[in-house]
């Protein structure tokens, strides 16, 4: 993947050696640096330890008990929160609203991009033009509206009112249409002469060469439909995703702050997991988009 | 970058509504023996979810606020009524209480926005150096980025529960005392402050990390050797180089700030109440009360995310001019 | 990028003197009180008391013959706010319905409270509303407005219903622009619970609870001295605070006389020295009598784990202090401060559009409405008095015993005949629960603010909202 910001400056030598300042530093600094580095690793764990920690409280221990360590840790919470149906529901539909809209936008974003990027085409540059020009508006003047839409379709506190919004978002097709607009042309031309139909060329061709940029464009949706917490708080009720289903437990449960310490736990388990086994890719996955914006 | 910059100006003796329609036609993209409605067939579907979610929306809200609008009905034309008592000061409903979440909105724009910035920077440039087991680090502290603000609100809900959260007994015993953080100012926005550093610093540290690990060595090798210190380094090489990347990160930073909604919702529920409402609700909380909390004025909530939209917007353009122009 | 009931009639405001007023005030009716949605929220009990096992169908048994069950099978669904044990009660009585009336059966699904107006109104926009609801007073004429609900004019011609059934407030808080639209099946009152082993901890007689200011302020003050556990606690903030400062605030207002608007609904009026003093007493518990101001429902959870002598709570909390203290609750009218009174709701049970469309469908729905009027006795044993007169007259209920809440329901009944309300107005409750509204000001005088002063800013802000509900609904 593109790792220069496109200035020109050529990477000749291994990240390791273009740490800024001197090569050797005194013993020192570099101590008081990772006892820097330690510390603030230290305030960025230990809140889900906190918190995890408290999920294992039950009831009033968690007021009696607040130390660290649970003096008597058992799994009540846990069993309380998998015995309402509606805890599981919420996993479910954020599972299923999270894959099926990565996967549309996958596709519908690659197929918008790669025309934009490689057919000429009578309005392009205005259609395109309007697709960027949303990009500028914040997301909060569409609540009211969107509401308003899905009500009058009969869709409220359904999935599709979870998933649709979130596939008209144009940040994918200008992401991929820079990726396709960087492949050489030659393999697409190559296609052309042996007789390959736009299509053909799109899925065999330029496809499979966008594989890395798809995969990214996959974590970063993945995660904004997975964590987006506002539109399903307004758009559901009895289907909702983890985000809105959290809230709702608080307000059930505002006395009972174990519980839905035990919910936020298992929310945050499958992203951490993935993100356990993914970490690089998606560390690199969010700087690249970032910097690509 | 874009096609839309490829044209060289010899070629442009067309006139200008050809070239809207045809673009500069220097592309060879069109084939022979290709049906027209091709592209048009590939940007269909997202064009179609588009223009019905994201197109059609930007008109119906401007129409929904200009009537009186609620989920079952669509209500009467009423013209500026929304508009008039937004703006009308001796309303005594909406406009205290719209202007006073916009006022705490812009506080916390203000006093965040640096705190972000200046940490995240901090930290890019502590992981930059040549650290063992910085990866670790990195990956550690991009860890609350990937969770749900939901997840973010209520971890920080509970640890500044005024009962038994960890800072409350923390400075319980170290201090033996301890505001009630979540139900007094300053301290209720200090913890959303806190929950915010917390949820986004990790993210402004990678992208600023990125951009750092592209300046090439060579440049604070000369510096070194003309006699630059590491402070005189960072100021004269590292910041104007990350310019482009800190603008994104600022302008993304403030967009970010100025929707801030989850972590009040759930800390504070909009901060102890005073008579000009919640302390602690910022603009989109209070939009969010006013359009889906007990009252339901939809129209209402619709002209707030207006008058908020183009606040943001304007924002923004002062942002980009500020940050583009030469710093010394 | 990443990125929240209402409100019962009151009383005359006369003080009376020692045990005779306790009598005359009884007559409070508690106000039905949908707000098992409001304060009553994040308080599931857990380990709650089983529904009281009837013997049959109580009151004046059956139906009167005035409805007929429907002459196909039909299937209704209900919806009610009824989260805490109260609901249990609910289901049994609905499941005795269920088994004697086989051609009508009727599914049940309960709401938290919160959001109760927001979903009807989501299944509305997609043709899924139930067909019965169950729902306070208040929310019906906004719902009527919004074509959730429809009159029900028919049935009460049909069954003889009007307003010699119930107390007159009661009947009349089912009306809207001239229709009936509800049929009130409760009211329940804000009452005084004490701990009577508390009062005897502190020299306190345990059978005699405090009926006016001065005894009041000594019980707080006495428990506070004599014992660990406060006298009386005060809301002040919290996701409920509105809520339940709201209905303390309303109590005391209604005691001393205070009306919501003007008669013909221009202005909003709880800024009027009835409005006042009640929310500076409020504020003075706290300021000058030590009680700890504290967030919503701690005032709940202390009383029930016994660090607090005494709590004025929704008759809906009963079953949950009767399961903490057992035999040291002791119920009672809350203390006449300014005069007589104390706030209330009423559920009522309505006809949705739904329910309206098919002949069928409605008879079904007749029939149980009826049915369920008929046999509130068990309504009772759930903790919220029972609104038909014949049903409160009865002597099963004046003789209740036993360990369920019916004795102690039967008490505090007498008191349902003086109940006020809020106006009956779209959006009527939020004068009192809503942003601006009366309870909020009432949190924020006991943190500190003028009461007078705040009370004319919200006052004058509620009258706002009112002229444009005014117009927009047109009454």
């Amino acid at each position: 993947m593109a790792t220069t910001l496109g200035r020109g400056l050529e990477k000749d030598r291994p990240a390791e050696l273009q740490a800024v300042g001197t090569r050797r530093r005194g013993g020192v600094g570099r101590a008081l640096m990772y006892v820097l580095l330690i510390a603030v690793a230290a305030f960025f764990v230990l809140p889900l330890v906190v918190v995890i920690s408290a999920s294992f409280k039950y009831a009033a221990e968690i007021f009696t008990d607040p130390g660290i360590l649970p003096a008597d840790p058992g799994f009540e919470n846990y069993t309380a929160l998998f015995a309402r149906a509606e805890f599981l529901t919420w996993f479910r539909n954020s599972a299923i609203v999270s894959t099926v809209g990565t996967l549309v936008t996958l596709a519908i974003t690659s197929l918008s991009a790669y025309a934009f990027a490689r057919i000429d085409f009578p309005f392009k540059n205005l259609l395109f033009g309007l697709l960027i020009t949303t990009l500028v508006l914040p997301g909060v003047m569409f609540l009211v509206p969107q509401f308003k839409l899905i009500a009058d379709l009969g869709l409220y506190d359904t999935l599709p009112a979870l998933i649709l919004p979130g596939l008209a978002g144009v940040f994918g097709v200008f992401f991929m249409r820079q990726f396709f607009l960087g492949l050489p042309l030659e393999l697409e031309e190559a296609a052309y002469v042996d007789g390959a139909s736009r299509l053909r060329t799109f899925m065999a061709v330029a496809l499979p060469l966008a594989g890395p940029a798809l995969a990214t464009l996959a974590v970063i949706t993945f995660l904004a439909f997975w964590n987006d917490y506002l539109w399903p708080v307004i758009i559901c009720n009895d289907n909702c995703t983890l985000p809105a289903g959290l809230r709702l437990l608080q307000r059930q449960y505002t006395g009972d702050p174990g519980l839905v310490m035990a919910g936020a736990t298992v929310a945050a388990v499958p992203v951490l997991l993935l993100y356990l086994l993914l970490q690089r890719y998606i560390v690199q996955s969010v700087a690249s988009s970032g910097i690509k914006g | 970058m874009s096609s839309m910059a490829a044209a060289s100006p010899s070629r442009n003796k067309r006139g200008l509504l050809s070239r809207i329609v045809w673009g500069s036609g220097n592309d060879r993209r069109r084939r022979i023996g290709e049906s027209p409605i091709t592209p048009y067939l590939f940007i269909l579907p997202h064009f179609a979810i588009f223009s019905a979610f994201i197109l059609f929306p930007f008109f119906l809200g401007v129409w929904i606020s200009l009537h009186d609008s609620t989920a079952l009905r669509d209500g009467p034309f009423v013209g500026l009524r929304w508009y008039q008592q937004l703006f009308d000061p001796s309303n005594r409903t909406q406009f205290p209480r719209f202007w006073n979440s916009v006022w705490n909105t812009i506080i916390f724009v203000i006093i965040s926005t640096p705190l972000l910035i200046g940490f995240g920077l901090a930290l890019a440039a502590l992981l930059n150096q040549r650290l063992r087991g910085r990866n670790i680090f990195r990956a550690i502290y991009f860890v609350p980025w990937t969770l749900s603000v939901s997840v973010i609100g209520l971890t920080w809900w509970w640890m500044f529960n005024g009962n038994a959260g960890f800072v409350t007994m923390f400075m319980s015993d170290t201090f033996g005392w301890s505001p009630n953080w979540l139900a007094t100012n300053p301290w209720a926005w200090i913890s959303i402050l806190v929950a915010t550093l917390w949820w986004t610093i990790g993210f402004n540290t990678i992208i600023l990390l990125a951009g750092m690990q592209a300046i090439a060595v060579d440049l604070y090798e000369a510096a070194s050797i003309d006699g630059a210190n590491k402070w005189q380094q960072f100021r004269s090489i590292t910041l104007p180089s990350l310019r482009p990347i800190l603008l994104l990160v600022i302008t993304l930073q403030v967009i970010a700030s100025f929707q801030l909604v989850g972590q009040p919702q759930l800390m504070t529920g909009g901060g102890p109440p005073s008579e000009l409402g919640g302390e602690t609700a910022p603009v989109l909380l209070h939009v969010f009360n006013t359009g889906f909390g007990g009252r339901r004025e939809l129209s209402l909530a619709a002209a707030m995310a207006l008058i908020v939209a183009a606040i943001m917007i304007v924002v923004s353009i002062i942002n980009f001019r500020l940050f583009s122009s030469e710093r010394s | 990028m990443q990125a929240s009931i209402f409100d019962p009639p009151v009383e005359s405001g006369r003080r009376g003197t020692g045990r005779v007023r306790l009598v005359a005030a009884l007559s409070l009716f508690a106000l039905i009180f949908t707000a098992c949605t409001g304060g009553g929220d994040g308080s599931e009990a857990p380990g709650e008391s089983e529904p009281a096992t009837s013997q049959g169908p109580g009151g004046s048994g059956g139906a009167t013959g005035a409805f007929q069950p429907p002459s196909e099978n039909v299937e209704l669904t209900l919806w009610n706010p009824f989260t805490g044990p109260d609901g249990d009660f609910f289901q049994q009585i609905v499941d005795d319905f269920n088994s004697a009336t086989p051609a009508c059966q009727i599914t049940v699904e309960t709401k938290v409270g919160g959001e109760y107006a927001a979903q009807l109104e989501a299944a509305a926009s997609a043709n899924e509303l139930p067909h019965v609801i169950a729902a306070g007073y208040d929310a019906l004429p906004g719902h009527v407005e919004n074509g959730i609900v429809v009159a029900i004019d028919d049935f009460a011609e049909q069954g003889g219903y009007g307003p010699d059934l119930f107390p007159e407030a009661i009947w009349n808080a089912g009306e809207w622009k001239g229709q009936r639209v509800g049929i009130p099946i409760d009211t329940h009152t804000m009452n005084l619970y004490y701990n009577k082993a508390l009062f005897e901890e502190a020299g306190l007689d345990p059978e005699s609870p405090p009926t006016d200011e001065a005894s009041f302020e000594e019980a707080i003050t006495a428990i506070s001295e004599n014992t660990d556990a406060s006298g009386y606690q005060v809301v002040g903030s919290g996701p409920g605070g509105n809520f339940l400062a709201g209905i303390q605030f309303a109590a005391l207002f209604y005691q001393g006389g205070g009306e919501w608007t003007n008669e013909d609904f221009t202005e909003v009026t709880f800024n009027s020295e009835a409005g006042v003093q009640a929310a500076e007493y409020i504020a003075h518990l706290a300021a000058d009598l030590d009680a700890p101001v504290v967030e919503s429902d701690a005032e709940i959870n202390a009383f029930q784990q016994g660090e607090n002598g005494m709590v004025m709570s929704g008759i809906w909390e009963t079953t949950r202090y009767n399961d903490a203290l057992g035999e040291d609750l002791g119920v009672a009218p809350i203390p006449s401060i300014f005069g007589d009174g104390t706030w209330g709701g009423s559920h009522n049970l309505a006809l949705t559009s739904a329910g309206a469309e098919d002949e069928n469908t409605k008879v079904c729905a007749y029939y149980f409405m009826d049915w369920f009027s008929q046999n509130s006795l068990q309504w009772g044993a759930a903790g919220q008095i029972p609104a038909r007169n014949e049903v409160r007259e009865s002597d099963e209920f004046q003789n209740a015993s036993g360990d369920g809440l019916l004795p102690l329901i039967a008490q505090v009944a007498p008191l349902a005949d003086s109940v006020k309300f809020l106006p009956t107005i779209p959006a009527g409750g939020d004068i009192l629960f809503g942003p601006q509204g009366a309870g909020e000001a009432t949190t924020l005088v006991v943190g500190g603010s003028e009461a007078q002063q705040i009370l004319d800013e919200f006052a004058a802000a509620q009258t706002e909202i009112l002229l444009q509900n005014k117009e927009r609904y047109d009454f």
